[in-house]
């Protein structure tokens, strides 16, 4: 049987030069091709039998095998979407610097580590609060793919970080 | 490196757990706990419900002619207990499980939808309304059994209708479900947690959710049919206008019987995980218990017509369905074998899950030996539609699958609750439900043995001293259900605290997180080997 073991998130990685640098990105257990593997399966399943049903004259199977199955890609390929995405901070002497990819979209934000606030913003019910980087009106969020406590935990880690107070010597892949 | 420093219990912090208390928690939650939680009280209500309904019956069946209930009330009754107890209570306890048990079974933080859950849920309480409400429709609820044949269900009044919206509310529900939970367990399993490392609960589901998405369209899609035969001029079951009564038959079970190994396969989870643990030993021969989950769930595909043998069909026809629903002895075997071997020289003891676990083990065993039986095309078309094919599918699903739920209710709720449950109530739920469990049911071998029909509110004298007994033994069991409620409550009130482990043989994920669990489950993933 399964034995646990508490560690970091999966994809956490610190760059080797900057003082402080963690990459984050979702965990997928299954792979594209499993997921898609396995969607094809379902609908060879559902829309055989909706179609064996169909030539019997029952053919209102059909329609909502269909809509099942629509559905279904909506959830894996959501789920897909989301799962390339990554994000990553590094700090580096003076500057702040997040970068991330989200569908497919790439940004990159550079703060003056001086100025930078790190802040947790509380949302609504049922959605972990986000942690905010503010300077100068210019503002970005990061941690998306942490889990809630991961990203308090980072927060009070970046504060240290950029107040300049010196990391415990365990690494981030230690765990 | 730097590090975000953590441990154990940091992992599980719960500062943060911005979520609103009072009725708002449960009607906005997006949270698996909570959900999980719902899905349990509307199928603990529901249970209730569908068990007043199956007194009424029982009562009116304790001795021979018409005393409480008129014959159409009756079968009223008869439907709306068939469809509450497998749409409303067996099947949303089966989903209060996956949604409580499989992300803390697989390290995840939570299900993969959140809003898609919180929605899965709250359809439920409408389609049970309207499942319950169409007792007050013109004509009254449906009465054609749960099964929903034509000609009579096309014939019915407007009780119908809202039964039909009901089962689609429900199917939606369920595929909603099915899809985030199947979502889950494939992408949100832990590191190192392969699928042949899952605990047999989450293979369970896996594949019952797999079997719901295979089959829930053919459900709505036959009452679709069944609607617009009413009401818009179709005649596909209409034999008045050129349609074909039997090709409903055909499509209902091959929804239908899937649907039985849909109910029994979350409960064949819970007996694999709580067997090993009081056995105190590993599940003996886990592959082969996934193999044989997945053979039930694809020979279950190929059986339904073993419920239609007397409706007329080729001799090719029916041996070739006696012998598929044979062939599914093979594999429910082996997981029996496995059960007893498991607990064969363990270091076995009986609490109260334990006591659940092998009470499901032993009847489940009876209901597939019936099932055989029933399997035999000559002995079918003598026994169709008797009490023998009652009393057998009360033997695998409340002994089978209602039994399993309640060794499951007892395992987990120190878990879900962080405090123990009272072992001696426990124990007399157990036994005063196994005692009247058997005394309701058996006797309905004999009754259908001796030829009494189902789905009749009076019979012959000579079936009386066993309808008597049969109604004294349902009286027992209804009543014994208010211990599980007592025990429950009396958990959650004053239990004592219970520790993050209390079952020394339990070794799956969730018990390496405190009791109660933390609202956000696994926060930083866990690691397995």
């Amino acid at each position: 049987m399964p034995s646990a073991e508490i560690s970091l998130p999966v994809g956490t990685e610190l760059g080797a030069e900057a003082e402080f640098s963690l990459t984050s990105r979702r965990h997928d257990a299954i792979g594209p091709r499993g997921r898609w593997g396995l969607f094809a399966s379902l609908c060879a399943l559902s829309l055989g039998f909706a179609l064996m049903f169909a030539a019997r004259g029952a053919w209102l199977v059909l329609p909502y095998s269909a809509l099942e199955m629509g559905v279904l890609f909506w959830a894996f390929h959501r789920f897909e979407r989301r799962i390339v995405d990554w994000e990553r901070i590094t700090v580096c002497g003076d500057r702040v610097i997040v970068e991330s990819e989200r569908s497919g979209v790439a940004a990159r934000c550079v703060f003056n580590r001086q100025w930078l606030r790190v802040e947790l913003e509380e949302r609504g019910f049922g959605r972990p609060p986000v942690l905010a980087l503010r300077y100068a009106g210019q503002s970005t969020t990061f941690g998306e793919a942490l889990p809630a406590a991961e990203r308090i935990r980072l927060g009070r880690e970046l504060r240290r970080v950029l107040a300049g107070i010196r990391l415990p010597a365990r690494g981030l892949g230690d765990g | 490196m730097s590090s975000i420093p953590h441990d154990h219990a940091a992992g599980h912090e719960h500062a943060h757990e911005h979520h609103p208390g009072g009725i708002m928690r449960w009607i906005m939650t997006t949270n698996h706990k909570d959900i999980g939680t719902l899905y349990l009280w509307f199928s603990f209500t529901m249970f209730i419900a569908g068990g007043i309904m199956a007194l009424t019956i029982r009562a009116e069946l304790f001795q021979p002619g018409l005393q409480l209930v008129e014959p159409e009330f009756f079968n009223q009754l008869n439907t709306v207990h068939g469809l509450i107890m497998i749409f409303g209570a067996i099947m949303p306890a089966a989903v209060g499980f996956a949604n409580w048990q499989v992300p803390m079974m697989i390290g995840a933080p939570d299900m993969a939808f959140g809003r898609l859950n919180n929605w899965s849920f709250w359809l439920l309480p409408f389609a049970g309304v309207l499942l319950l409400g169409s007792f007050l429709a013109p004509g009254g609820a449906p009465s054609a059994g749960w099964t929903l044949y034509p000609p009579l269900s096309v014939q019915a009044g407007m009780g119908m209708d809202m039964t039909i919206f009901a089962i689609h509310i429900m199917g939606a529900s369920s595929i909603m479900g099915s899809i985030n939970i199947i979502t889950t367990i494939l992408n949100m399993r832990a590191p190192g947690m392969t699928l042949m490392k899952m605990p047999l609960f989450v293979w369970t589901w896996l594949i019952t959710a797999y079997m719901l998405i295979a089959v829930m369209p053919v459900l709505a899609g036959s009452v679709t049919m069944l609607l617009t035969d009413r009401h818009f001029g179709t005649s596909f079951f209409n034999a008045a206008g050129g349609g074909d009564p039997v090709l409903f038959q055909h499509v209902f079970w091959f929804f239908g019987h899937p649907e039985v190994y849909i109910m029994i396969l979350p409960a064949f989870g819970i007996a694999s995980t709580v067997i090993p643990a009081f056995a105190r030993k590993p599940l003996f021969g886990y592959a082969s218990m996934v193999y044989a989950t997945a053979s039930i769930a694809i020979l279950s595909f190929l059986v339904w017509a073993h419920h239609m043998f007397t409706v007329g069909m080729p001799a090719a026809g029916q041996l070739f369905f006696m012998y598929a629903t044979m062939l599914i002895a093979v594999p429910t075997g082996v997981k029996v074998f496995n059960w007893l071997a498991t607990m064969w020289k363990g270091s076995m003891t009986f609490e109260t899950p334990m006591l659940f676990a092998i009470g499901f083990l032993f009847l489940f065993t009876i209901g597939g030996f019936t099932g055989l039986v029933l399997a035999i095309v000559p002995v079918d078309i003598s026994l169709h539609d008797t009490y023998y094919v009652v009393a057998h599918f009360h033997y695998v699903l409340v002994a089978g699958s209602l039994f399993a739920f309640f060794a499951g209710i007892y395992y987990w709720l120190p878990k879900w609750t962080g405090r123990m449950y009272d072992e001696t109530l426990g124990k007399w739920h157990f036994w005063l439900s196994f005692i009247f469990f058997n005394v309701t049911f058996f006797p309905m071998h004999f009754l259908g043995l001796a030829g009494m029909p189902r789905r009749v509110p009076d019979y012959a004298t000579q079936f009386t001293d066993w309808n008597m007994v049969a109604s004294i033994g349902a009286f027992g069991f209804g009543l014994s259900q208010l211990l599980l409620l007592i025990a429950v409550l009396k958990t959650i009130r004053s239990g004592p605290p219970a520790p993050a482990r209390p079952w020394e043989g339990a070794d799956t994920l969730e018990w390496t997180l405190p009791s109660p669990p933390p609202y956000h489950t696994f926060e930083t993933p866990p690691v397995v080997k």
